[in-house]
């Protein structure tokens, strides 16, 4: 049975940066954990626009043309629509063609590398085919809720198929751990809401994660864009050399925080340095990678630290007029 | 072909009158065009009518034609609604003018009208909108301030044409305006105050462009050889023409000058056997400053890139060689979208009969007035030379 | 009431509109970006579909301040301000008319390089709305990698 190759990546992060330094003008205090800043969406982004952008220097990257991918796998959890795929206006963003299988994951920070997980399931089911899969994520939340200052925005997108890549992915695995008050939004509503209770639901799913013993230890990276603290803790767990450092300069974005970190990872992996990406949320996945080097022009253009380092800083009421929230009559122009 | 003349025009004063409803005020220019018939005019004798609106905010969609003529007492005529954006009124003179010419008519009226103060800001917004290419020009989020921003940064870069110049359009007009009564801007502008007005769409400010204005206006026309039982003093339609063009500015091959204009002017020169030189004034399409300086390279007035400089030199001053929108044009004078055509009109009879109102404003011996009027941002444009009787 | 572009045609130009895609005409070879149904060189009707790349230059461009654009953008202009427009000349031939994203005033001005992004440009009747906007070419200088990709 031969690899899923990672053909090529892209990243992809929206232009406006809000820094830590405007909660406490704003607040008197930023209660995200050791951020410097983080990315949001301007009024004219969103997920949508984040997904097609990350998918398309992907492509580019690949040098081809038009990608004639087969199936698009898109794990997101603030896609505009409850019903009505935003994944298919992706496909329109991306090709004319029709014979695409459209999958979306939804429900938790998972779905990135679920999406990610699924589309190598079915390139190893279907060989020679290509897949496309996008983490990528906008969460919100009421902006006088702590866990509000935390949240960010961003899109990874991973080309899968056969033949010689930048990466291999390997083992993955997974395992489920229903949460009670941390991280969830009732059908309808539309910011994240969070108990703050003092469990530890993520570390208890780390936990049983590597309790399960399914995935190798010894990776050079792992690559989850949480926290500093929950990543070292994570990296423990699973016997990673370290963690990624995208959390401050990125902050949470949902599902493509693992995915970013990974692309992160690869931007600096050497031929044969084994990474492990992990996302958490109710359970947790963790999915095996291993740099190849690859062909010539496949991390041409901008790097995600490129892009963290980049962007245009914004004062809080800047945000909060581009986030909507100040809006009365969006969406009422008959 | 029949020749045809002007034998009364009318005008409502030009400005912001949310409490006239849209029937009374297309009366009162019927009333003002019919007392402007010296002999006397029963507006029973019209046959034919031309109606130029936009659409008067939605109020009245459908059958307008017939309602304006009810309120005109011209009802049982054959009536239509003429609509070509800002260029209805002129394209309903023309269609007013052709039915006579073909002899099948003998009294025919153009008639335009627009009525935009009673609508919440909003809605109004809504309705300026709408004479762009919409699924592109709209979608792109912009209106006709940007639209034409657009192509004055353009002709500033190929023409060296400068802001002073262009603004210099709005100074002159709005000048010319103070002296005319039925004119709705009749204060002085400086040019400083002019280029320091808030940003409307770069490179304009609010002194770019004209209001939002209501207004009605109204021109009677004949057979020539029946002019005498209505005056002494006919005017005669010696040149029409009209064209259109890619309502898109991105469609056309350039964006500093109208085809649709350059055509229509064409014609019009042709029909009337003239050239640019045969006329002594002109009434043009200001809707924001450049399209009057546009105007001077389409009709032939100058080079395009001499166009900026002929502002400067006051050529085109009420004291100048060949005086430009001495009404005050559609910034000094006002922009009611449907009427304004009819309005040049109507300016240029008085001008040619020696009757124009206010004082200072006649100007010595005119004998050739050119109407210049164009819907959107060029997509369509009618052109009308009127000749004064000896 | 009012200018009002339905979904039905918004669907129809939906590819059109993010991918770029011109009809290439079949008899003379001129290249039509937006589509349109009849050639403006011959005035025939059959065209094959190509992509566009999507780069261009600023042909001309506004900027657009006190509740100068249509209605469907009030909202967008209240909350994030001037909203630049202009016609992009794609490096294929065709211009078209767009509005600009993430800008500053120095890359506005005509000749500037800019490329197409997918970027949301109103919600109306409950459905998102998408188009290309036109952002300006800068060159990120990435790790190993001569400027400008």
């Amino acid at each position: 049975m031969s690899a899923v190759s990672i053909l090529a990546y892209g990243a992809a992060l929206p232009r406006l940066r809000l820094p830590a330094s405007e909660y406490r003008n704003a607040w008197g205090g930023c209660a995200a954990s050791g951020p410097t800043q983080k990315a949001f969406c301007a009024y004219d982004e969103d997920p949508v626009t984040l997904a097609v952008a990350a998918a398309r220097l992907a492509c580019d990257r690949l040098g081809a043309g038009e990608l004639a991918f087969d199936a698009l796998y898109v794990g997101a959890t603030t896609l505009p629509y409850e019903e009505k795929p935003s994944s298919a206006s992706i496909v329109t963003a991306l090709t004319g063609r029709r014979g695409v299988r459209v999958v979306e994951l939804r429900g938790s920070p998972q779905a990135g590398l679920q999406a990610l997980v699924a589309a190598a399931e079915f390139c190893k089911a279907n060989p020679g085919r290509i897949a496309l899969a996008i983490a990528a994520d906008a969460p919100s939340a009421p902006p006088d809720m702590p866990y509000e200052h935390a949240l960010g925005a961003a899109a990874a997108a991973f080309v899968l198929g056969s033949g010689p890549g930048v990466a291999t992915l390997g083992a993955d695995a997974a395992c489920s751990l229903e949460t009670f008050g941390s991280r969830f939004r009732r059908l309808g509503a539309t910011g994240i809401a969070d108990l703050e209770l003092r469990t530890q639901e993520d570390a208890d799913a780390v936990a049983a994660l590597a309790g399960m013993e399914a995935l190798p230890r010894g990776a050079d990276v792992l690559a989850c864009g949480l926290p500093p603290r929950a990543g070292a803790a994570a990296a423990k767990r699973l016997g990673a050399a370290r963690a990624d450092a995208v959390w401050p300069r990125l902050g949470d974005a949902g599902t493509a925080s693992a995915a970013v970190a990974l692309a992160d990872a690869l931007d600096g992996a050497a031929p044969g340095q084994r990474l492990l990406a992990l996302a958490v949320g109710a359970g947790a996945i963790g999915v095996e990678v291993t740099a190849t080097g690859g062909p010539e022009g496949r991390r041409a253009g901008p790097s995600v630290a490129d892009l963290l380092g980049g962007g245009t800083p914004v004062d809080y009421v800047a945000y909060l007029r581009h986030r909507r929230v100040l809006s009365s009559r969006l969406g009422d122009t008959a | 072909m029949t020749d045809v003349v002007v034998i009364g025009v009318g005008q409502t004063a030009y400005g912001m009158v949310p409490h006239r409803t849209l029937k009374d005020l297309f009366a009162d220019a019927a009333v003002d065009a019919c007392a402007g018939v010296d002999k006397g005019f029963d507006p029973r004798l019209v046959e034919e009518a031309y109606i130029g609106t936009l659409s008067t905010g939605g109020s009245q969609l459908g059958n307008f034609a017939p309602l304006m003529l009810e309120a005109a007492g011209m009802i049982g005529a054959s009536a239509v609604h003429v609509e070509n954006a800002c260029a209805s009124g002129g394209f309903a003179f023309r269609n007013a003018v052709l039915a006579v010419a073909s002899g099948r008519v003998r009294v025919a009226v153009a008639a335009g009208i627009e009525k935009m103060s009673d609508l919440p800001r909003e809605r109004n917004r809504l309705w300026l909108g709408v004479s762009g290419d919409v699924e592109w020009e709209r979608l792109a989020g912009t209106n006709f301030p940007g639209i034409y921003g657009m192509i004055a940064r353009r002709h500033m870069h190929e023409h060296g044409t400068t802001k002073a110049q262009i603004t210099g359009v709005a100074v002159k007009n709005r000048f010319n305006a103070i002296a005319n009564p039925k004119a709705q801007f009749r204060k002085a502008l400086e040019l400083e105050d002019a280029l320091k007005a808030p940003v409307l769409a770069d490179p304009f400010t609010l002194s770019d462009a004209c209001g939002i204005t209501d207004g009605a206006a109204m021109a009677i026309v004949c057979r020539a050889d029946m002019a005498k039982s209505f005056t002494d003093r006919p005017v005669k339609v010696v040149g029409t023409g009209a064209g259109t063009d890619y309502v898109a500015v991105h469609d056309r091959d350039s964006a500093t000058r109208l085809d649709a204009a350059r055509r229509a002017a064409r014609d019009a020169y042709a029909m009337a056997g003239i050239g640019p030189d045969g006329i002594d004034f002109a009434e043009v399409h200001d809707c924001f400053t450049i399209g009057e300086i546009l105007a001077y390279g389409d009709l032939g007035f100058c080079e395009p890139h001499e166009a900026g400089r002929l502002i400067e030199d006051g050529v085109t001053r009420r004291d100048g060689k060949r005086p430009v929108n001495n009404s005050g044009g559609l910034i000094g004078k006002g922009h009611p979208i449907g009427a304004t055509g009819i309005g040049q009109i109507y300016e240029i009879v008085h001008q040619l009969r020696g009757t124009a109102e206010g004082s200072g404003r006649q100007l010595a011996n005119p004998r050739r007035g050119l109407a210049h009027n164009v819907g959107g941002s060029g997509g369509s444009v009618a052109v009308h030379i009127l000749e004064a009787c000896a | 009431m009012s200018a009002y572009f339905s979904l039905p045609m918004y669907a129809a130009s939906s590819g059109q509109r993010l991918r770029l895609i011109a009809g290439r005409c079949r008899s003379c070879g001129r290249l039509a970006y937006p589509q349109r149904a009849a050639c403006t060189g011959c005035g025939r009707r059959a065209f094959d579909e190509v992509g566009l790349s999507g780069r261009g230059t600023i042909f001309t461009y506004t900027i657009i301040a006190r509740g100068g654009a249509p209605a469907e953008f009030d909202d967008q202009q209240t909350m994030t301000g001037r909203i630049a427009c202009g016609i992009v000349e794609l490096e294929e031939g065709p211009r078209v008319i767009a509005q600009f994203a993430d800008w500053e005033d120095a890359d506005l001005a005509i000749g500037k390089p800019v490329a197409a992004v997918v970027r949301r440009l109103f919600d109306q009747e409950g459905i998102v709305r998408y188009g290309a906007k036109f952002v300006p070419v800068r060159f990120t200088p990435a790790r190993g990698q001569e400027e400008g990709r």
